[in-house]
């Protein structure tokens, strides 16, 4: 599928965190649809992260001795600041977060849930478009997909009785310490779609989801669409896979 | 005694000399470029506005000093566009996995690419800044900044292997 509406620039801008939010809606909803629209997002957001990392080396190169002490000097030198100067301020810390809001902390839109199948798919729309324009967030209300979420060990896999397949891939906590479960979900038209939901309120939000290109013979979403969601784990500071023991507990929790 | 000034440039030291070493590729004269700049820096400290962002307004004399340095000694390479040396640190055409091989093959490819196009690399994806900021600090508008980051990063792709063959997308508007 083509969407020539969505350019290269637009493209690297959601990646980024800078595509205007009402454009960043209508590409959530096309990506969960366009494994080729995944396909070029995974570009910009991994030529952005490689380019970081290829870089973050060289901050640890020890610096000059000599420069600091130039910066001292000139600092002893030019007009001290006025009467704070006695006073320990602390250099505001560049911030930790990036300048741009990094592209999955945009709310996602109302009918996510559907576009990506695990509604409407299956016949059981979770609240698509109120007609009201609101966003909302894509909650998950599908029983089956939920009780998937709620009870399926990681690794396992379940196909629905009209040909889908849900598969737990791990669950983690993200930094906000909600319990998250990073899934594929095959659709019974056969496209395969990544997915991360996270528990809100009692219920689990989909978080991200991405189309990925037609499934290989081994069933699972090829690299490009987990550039996307390792980009996504790394923003939300999801904590490591929990083992087996400590998933059934979590999962146990939620009764 | 504490000058905050004086602290965060000296916080800002090894960022600095990064961005440095990525326009002129010499440590040496990355550590040039660095001093001067402070000198600059303190030369110009009642310009500087608390309320925005140090780093940039930093990055932005370091340039500027670049430019200068770059005219007086015309020491500068031939800058060689991608387009026209496609070939030219692509690594065996095949994909480069490893990781540390792909983050030196990264910042080999970032090399090689346009300096206009490294700058805007730098600047967003390293050291993420806005487009609106870095527009500032390469005193570019936020267009250009943009068609030229994109490039760039298709560029990047390429040569080190990553999503080959993306679909192509509609042609964005040239660089003015």
């Amino acid at each position: 599928m083509q969407h020539p509406e969505f350019t290269d620039e637009e493209l690297m801008a959601y990646a980024d965190g800078e595509l205007a939010e009402e454009r960043a809606t209508e590409l959530d909803l096309a990506l969960a649809e366009s494994p080729a629209l995944s396909d070029r997002l995974a570009l910009f957001v991994t030529t952005r992260a490689v380019a970081k990392d290829a870089w973050t080396p060289s901050l640890e190169d020890p610096v000059p001795a000599h420069l600091v002490e130039h910066v001292r000097a000139l600092a002893a030198e030019t007009d001290a600041p006025p009467a704070s100067d006695d006073t320990v301020v602390a250099f505001p810390k560049r911030s930790e977060t990036p300048a741009a809001t990094p592209f999955w902390r945009l709310p996602l839109a109302a009918g996510l849930a559907a576009a990506i199948g695990l509604g409407a798919g299956l016949g059981l729309a979770p609240q698509p478009n109120t007609g009201t324009g609101g966003i909302e967030i894509a909650a998950l209300t599908d029983s089956r997909i939920v009780d998937a979420l709620n009870t399926l060990p990681s690794g396992a896999d379940l196909r629905l009785d009209d040909g889908a397949r849900i598969a737990p891939i791990a669950t983690f906590f993200d930094g906000a310490q909600s319990l998250c479960r990073e899934f594929e979900f095959d659709r019974a038209d056969g496209m395969t779609v990544v997915s991360v939901a996270c528990q809100r309120e009692g219920q689990w939000d989909v978080q991200m989801a991405v189309a990925a290109t037609a499934a290989t013979d081994t069933g699972y979403a090829p690299a490009s669409s987990l550039d996307v969601l390792d980009a996504y784990l790394t923003a939300n500071e999801a904590g490591p896979p929990l083992d087996p023991d400590a998933e059934a507990a979590a999962l146990d929790a939620l009764r | 005694m504490s000058d905050t000034f004086a602290d965060g440039i000296i916080a800002l030291l090894p960022n600095l000399r990064r961005f440095a070493l990525s326009l002129c590729r010499a440590p040496d004269t990355a550590d040039d470029l660095v001093q001067i700049t402070v000198e600059r820096a303190f030369a110009a400290r009642h310009q500087f506005d608390p309320e925005t962002r140090l780093d940039a307004w930093l990055f932005r004399i370091l340039r500027n000093a670049w430019i200068d340095m770059t005219r007086r000694s015309k020491t500068r390479g031939t800058e060689i566009d991608i387009d026209d040396a496609p070939d030219a640190s692509t690594v065996d055409g095949t994909k480069v996995t490893e990781t540390a091989l792909m983050l030196k093959a990264a910042k080999s490819a970032i090399d090689t690419l346009p300096e206009a196009q490294r700058d805007v690399i730098m600047l967003i994806c390293v050291e993420e800044m806005s487009y609106k900021e870095a527009a500032e600090v390469l005193e570019t508008p936020v267009g250009t900044i943009m068609s030229r980051l994109s490039r760039a990063r298709i560029a990047l792709a390429k040569k080190l292997g990553i999503n080959q063959d993306p679909a192509r997308s509609s042609e964005s508007h040239g660089e003015s």
